[in-house]
């Protein structure tokens, strides 16, 4: 706490004209934001334009029409959709909306597979979803229960939602790496450590969402035996990385833990953590001598926290805005376009805090965007984008496919991240990268594919490539597309259907009904591969997916299971005319893969697409809510480029999220409690009333909670709203002792809503409420002393 | 790694420090005992639901047989130590990933038996063993697709996935690393990491201070992480490390039976010497594309042979072909167990142990989570009255979870979603 104020003051030069420009790009954001769809703001969207919106377009469309139409396996129901017909389609909804089972609406019983006699299709929506929330606001119109406040059922304004989440970011695997290798100078199987960590979960395809990026004990483990490798390095090494001579023992150390700790923790290092790492060597040094000492000091600094996480919490600047700090600033910068720690040049910047400078800020992210290394994040984001990561370890049947080596697989991958890098780098549209008119290709992939020519061949053996667009030309036609969208001895229409759906134009597609006979048909020599997937659109049961999936895929047939361009399939002259149906604006018949990309290539919904996913990766977050308006922004910053790869960085980094966050109206300001594992609290900057007892027994700002019969006498409860969405809140609980001897405390609430994690206590449901009691370490709070919990709902 | 002998704990780092916490927990955890005496659980996974009639064994009760060729056909041997189990539904579950996230967890909402966590984490916990891992998660390729509810069965709370080690290098390290060397050495070893422990927890701590409500359940599960490392250097339990895995890409299709080989071993060796109770190893995951080439004739991923219909006999044959291999891991898991004899008890450590083989789905075809199989192995220190073959008409799985949950001495009711089922499956104790 003293270290974290003591740290405020130094930096207050800086920061105070952070301030200025924090407001000043605060309120530049506002009118682009604010545009969208509000012509009657305040007023609620008549419940037709909801029901197309929200409800038609958004999902129904998709998840309820694939079995929900006249030929579906939902045809017997009620519930008959016409794709042509949404005014039709919102009658038929609404008078399921208004029947009710046990209190509950139909309509949303059914997709929940909450209802009593289940659902045919299985669970479709989740009740933590936005569909359902969207879905529930349709129903309450439906029976009239909906009452149109202001500003609700519209999207708020970017001035109630703020600049974004202040975050954390445990670094993904890849920074690991790239960061141990720029902070030791490693290489190799040294500086590939992050080979051998457990994989990370993965949210919407990408590896590296912060709310995903947490820390196991087995990932510890691994932390820390990648940790004394990288330390038995640097003490074999020591000369250099020590400025400074061994003999001088414990200076020498401390002096190696500023200098090492300030490039690790990506910020200085306060004068409490040097002390811990001197009190670590100081255990140890006198009984085993410097280099040991040494050894579990960069063990120990490569396993801080202070390492491991990005920090993305800024200072508070009042009103609940954060001003990210320079040294936050720098490393955001660097880890977005290089994937690593900062560099010299960034860290100086920091250090005098110039890098807070709009136009110091560009200049250096376009300084990072010509380094060639900029280049590996991007072929990640690729290969993420695009599900190409698994390329190399596929099992094609190698009796049927034997040239289908590591090496082809490895300069497929290569090809395709020279191709997107030399449209990016060019200044090149997404469009031009849908039908590039030439590849990046080894000898022996150009042998492979059967194309020739090109020019000076890079250091790894690729040359630039022109191609004829009639069997290779633009991305879907390149080789580790069809290759990584296949089957083991077969194409497959559906992988490469359910590729453009979810990756280009980022529909979600829904799961086969459970009980339907999803049987891939047999290789059958008689059929092409096209003839025997063509039941699936003509079996009325699979159609309403399938026509959305194969349609697309069939115009890829060109391709066999290995990438390659065929005439073929068997005996059969491939037939790749297919169809696009119920996109937003890309409908209609087109011949192979040629006209599929010139559909594709132009279309507002796939830019909209790319910018979203690349928006997903960059942030390393799923967007939504208080990420809308960066995304708003980033999109406008795509189409007044005219599609540029290149304008989303600039675009990023010119937003007010890049330096700001918090300030959104609707979200309370978190503070700092302090540790409440310490026992102790601190009034702060909470701007909450924690020491005058004024909420006896009670619960303040917290519309989610109610009711405290049972709390232990002698305790006040305070509930502080920290934050709150549609679906659910959380929220800290502060655990008052008002009298002068310790208690065992008990505090009861009745909660609004499903618990869906709680933290520093321990919950029991006693009925209507739920009973918290302390951990070990916070079950006793002191005679006036004060501790906390903490749970979030699911309303 | 024939020669495997369990040291005892004592030898480790002096009596005094070690065997009076150990003593202590021994008999906190017979305090909770009800009538089961198991020690430990054993859960093994595969994929991709079943095709009943490749699967279920002819007769019934006590009087059954496995026909020949059937999927469970490699179990014969050990027949009268299981106990078959057809007709249990997963309630409120469908589909692939429905039915992985329900397998082991029933379900459970954060107020619930066991708060969402999967079985092997809440006995885990309950058991509180002083192990030097509270559990151990062993996995055949399961993380190719990074961790989702695809990829994922343990959970440590609700989404909250545990991740198996896919590596039996790294298993093997992780287990053996810091057991190596002199008692001096060890002991040594053991305190610094310690002392880094500390550390790290003071600057998580520090950390987590400044962050904001919704960011603090990270820092708080990395602080449990360290808490869980921190026992593993406090704990007792060693043996004469056994020889290290061979190397092979356990990335590769045709790396799988030696990869479930050793993670087989593996898992018998660290119950065997004591380094932890419960143990999961999960072949793969629902939806795997892993194309079983060993097994005659096979070209085609797992997952599409899987949805083979009844029209395609041969190849519904291939997939019933590969789940018969998945039996024959099992088996190979059964046969260990019971050539062990149990440390410093009576039987051997399968007599002592619940063993569990579960899927996630029933018939694969469907995509539906009703009739999925399930088969136990040991009666648990005779709780269990193996040698049957049960048919159960929809009866919620919650109610094995607690039968195995009573095995091991805890005696909670429910376990899950409480309103799906309470009290343990009829038949199972003897």
């Amino acid at each position: 706490m003293n270290t974290h104020r003591a740290s405020m003051i130094t930096r207050v030069g800086p920061l105070a004209a952070l301030s200025l420009t924090a407001a000043a790009l605060l309120a530049l954001a506002l009118p682009a934001c604010s545009g969208e769809g509000d012509e009657q703001q305040g007023d609620c969207p008549a419940d037709e334009e909801f029901y197309e919106r929200e409800v038609w377009d958004a999902f129904a469309s998709m998840t309820c029409y694939g079995c929900h139409n006249p030929e579906g396996t939902a045809k017997a129901t009620r519930m008959i959709l016409d794709p042509d017909d949404v005014a039709h389609n919102m009658e038929v909804m609404a008078t399921l909306a208004a029947e009710q089972v046990d209190g509950a609406s139909l309509l949303l019983l059914k997709p929940t597979m909450t209802h009593p006699d289940g659902h045919g299709g299985g669970m479709v929506l989740k009740p933590d979803s936005p569909e359902y929330a969207a879905l529930a606001e349709f129903v309450a119109r439906a029976d009239g229960s909906f009452v149109c406040e202001d500003g609700e059922g519209e999207a708020p304004s970017c001035e109630e939602i703020g600049a974004g989440p202040r975050a954390l970011r445990r670094l993904s695997h890849v920074e690991y790496d790239n960061s141990v290798q720029d902070l030791l100078g490693v290489s190799g199987e040294l500086g590939a450590q992050a080979a051998s960590f457990a994989p990370d979960n993965v949210i919407n395809g990408f590896t590296n969402n912060a709310s995903a990026l947490t820390v196991s004990s087995l990932l510890v483990e691994q932390y820390r035996e990648a940790a004394e490798a990288l330390a038995d390095h640097v003490v074999e090494n020591q000369a250099q990385y020590l400025s400074c001579a061994p003999a001088d023992g414990q200076s020498c150390a401390e002096s190696f833990v500023r200098s090492f700790g300030a490039r690790a923790f990506r910020r200085p290092v306060t004068d409490e953590e040097v002390a811990r790492y001197a009190a670590l060597y100081q255990a140890i040094a006198p009984e085993d001598g410097f280099d040991v000492g040494l050894r579990w000091v960069v063990a120990a600094l490569l396993q801080s926290p202070n390492f491991l996480y990005r920090s993305e919490l800024g200072e508070h600047q009042g009103d609940g805005v954060y001003a990210l700090t320079p040294h936050e600033v720098a490393a955001e910068l660097s880890y977005l376009v290089l994937g690593t720690t900062p560099d010299e040049e960034l860290r100086a910047l920091a250090e005098d805090g110039t890098i807070l400078d709009p136009a110091v800020l560009e200049a250096q992210a376009q300084r990072l965007l010509a380094d060639p290394r900029s280049e590996r994040t991007l072929s990640r984001f690729v290969d993420e984008w695009l599900g190409v990561s698994l390329l190399p370890i596929v099992t094609r049947d190698p009796t049927l496919y034997p040239e289908f080596t590591p090496a082809i697989r490895a300069a497929m991958l290569g090809e395709l991240h020279r191709v997107v890098d030399d449209v990016f780098r060019s200044g090149g549209t997404l469009a031009e990268l849908m039908t590039a008119d030439y590849t990046y290709a080894t000898d022996e992939l150009a042998a492979y594919y059967g194309i020739s020519g090109g020019g000076e061949a890079d250091a790894e053996g690729f040359k630039k490539i022109p191609l004829d667009g009639e069997t290779y030309g633009g991305l879907l036609t390149l080789g580790a597309m069809n290759a990584a969208h296949a089957k083991p001895t077969s194409s497959s229409p559906i992988h490469r259907g359910v590729l453009v759906r979810e990756r280009l134009l980022c529909q979600e597609l829904p799961p086969p009904p459970p009980s339907l006979d999803t049987s891939p048909p047999p290789v059958d020599p008689n059929l092409s591969t096209r003839e025997r997937y063509l039941q699936h659109s003509t079996d009325p049961a699979c159609k309403g997916c399938h026509e959305l999936i194969d349609g697309i895929g069939f115009g890829l047939e060109h391709y066999d299971a290995i990438g390659r361009y065929r005439m073929l399939d068997g005996v059969h002259m491939v037939d790749a005319t297919g169809e696009i149906v119920r996109s937003q604006d890309v409908d209609g018949v087109f011949d192979g893969h040629a006209g599929l990309q010139s559909v594709l290539a132009g279309a507002d919904e796939v830019g909209a697409c790319y910018t979203r996913l690349w928006m997903e990766y960059s942030l390393g977050a799923e967007i939504g809510g208080e990420l809308d308006c960066v995304e708003d922004e980033l999109l406008v910053a795509f189409n007044d480029s005219g599609g540029q790869l290149d304008a989303l960085v600039m675009a990023l980094v010119r937003s007010p999220h890049f330096v700001i966050r918090g300030g959104g109206a609707t979200v309370g300001d978190p503070g700092d409690p302090g540790d409440p594992t310490s026992g102790g609290t601190t009034g702060g900057d909470t701007g909450m009333d924690t020491t005058g007892g004024t909420t006896s027994g009670g619960t303040t700002g917290d519309p989610g909670t109610g009711g405290d019969t049972g709390t232990s006498e002698g305790i006040e409860v305070e509930v502080v709203t920290d934050s709150m969405w549609e679906q659910g809140e959380c929220d800290t609980v502060h655990v008052h002792n008002v009298t002068d001897a310790p208690i065992t405390w008990e505090v009861h609430l009745a909660l609004g809503g499903n618990l869906t994690n709680y933290w520093n206590a321990k919950v029991t449901p006693d009925g209507a409420n739920s009973v918290f009691v302390g951990e070990d370490y916070n079950a006793i709070v002191d005679a006036q002393g004060t501790t906390s919990f903490g749970f979030c709902i699911e309303y | 790694m024939r020669s495997i002998h369990r040291r005892r704990f004592l030898q480790l780092a002096g009596v005094g420090l070690i065997a009076a916490p150990f003593v202590n927990m021994l008999r906190a955890g017979r305090a909770r005992a009800a009538s089961g005496g198991a020690k430990r659980l054993v859960i093994f996974f595969s994929p991709n639901g079943v095709v009943h009639s490749h699967w279920r064994p002819t007769g019934g009760g006590a009087d059954f047989t496995f026909p020949a060729g059937s999927i469970l056909e490699p179990l014969a041997p050990h027949q009268a130590d299981l106990i078959v189990m057809d007709g249990l539904n997963f309630f409120q579950a469908d589909n692939h990933e429905g039915g992985m996230a329900a397998m082991l967890t029933c379900k459970g909402g954060a107020a619930s038996v066991g708060a969402g966590a999967s079985i092997d984490q809440y006995v885990a916990t309950e058991l509180a063993s002083p192990t030097k891992f509270r559990s151990l998660e062993f996995g055949v390729q399961t993380s190719p697709w990074g961790g989702s509810n695809q990829t994922r069965m343990c959970y440590a709370g609700p989404g909250q996935f545990v991740t198996p080690d896919d590596d039996p290098s790294s298993v093997y390290t992780r287990m053996f690393g810091d057991l190596m060397g002199g008692d001096e050495e060890v002991a040594k070893l053991r305190a610094r990491r310690q002392r880094v422990v500390d550390l790290l927890v003071d600057e998580t701590k520090a950390l987590r201070a400044r962050v904001g409500s919704e960011e603090r359940p990270k820092l708080d599960a990395h602080i449990e992480a360290l808490a869980s490392v921190e026992q593993g250097l406090q704990a007792g339990g060693s043996c004469d490390a056994p020889v290290a895995p061979g190397t092979t890409n356990p990335l590769i299709d045709t790396s799988i039976p030696a990869v479930t080989k050793a993670q087989i071993d593996l898992a018998v060796t660290g119950l065997a010497c004591g380094l932890t109770n419960v143990a999961t190893i999960q072949l793969s995951h629902t939806v795997s594309p892993s194309v079983f080439s060993w097994v005659d004739g096979v070209a085609e991923g797992h997952h599409a042979l899987s949805h083979i219909d009844d029209s395609n006999a041969a190849g519904v044959a291939q997939f019933a072909a590969c789940e018969r291999w998945s039996a024959e891991q099992f088996a190979y898991l059964i046969e260990q167990l019971k050539a062990l004899p149990e440390p410093d008890g009576e039987g051997t450590m399968l007599d002592n142990s619940v063993v569990l083989w579960a899927k996630e789905m029933g018939d694969s075809r469907a995509h539906v989570c009703t009739d999925v199989p399930f088969v136990l192995a040991g009666s648990a220190c005779g709780y269990f009255k193996t040698g049957q073959y049960l048919s159960f008409a929809g009866e919620p799985h919650n109610k094995l979870m607690v039968s195995i949950c009573n095995a091991l001495g805890l005696t909670n009711e429910t376990f899950g979603e409480a309103s799906f089922g309470a009290g343990p499956l009829a038949g199972l104790a003897s």
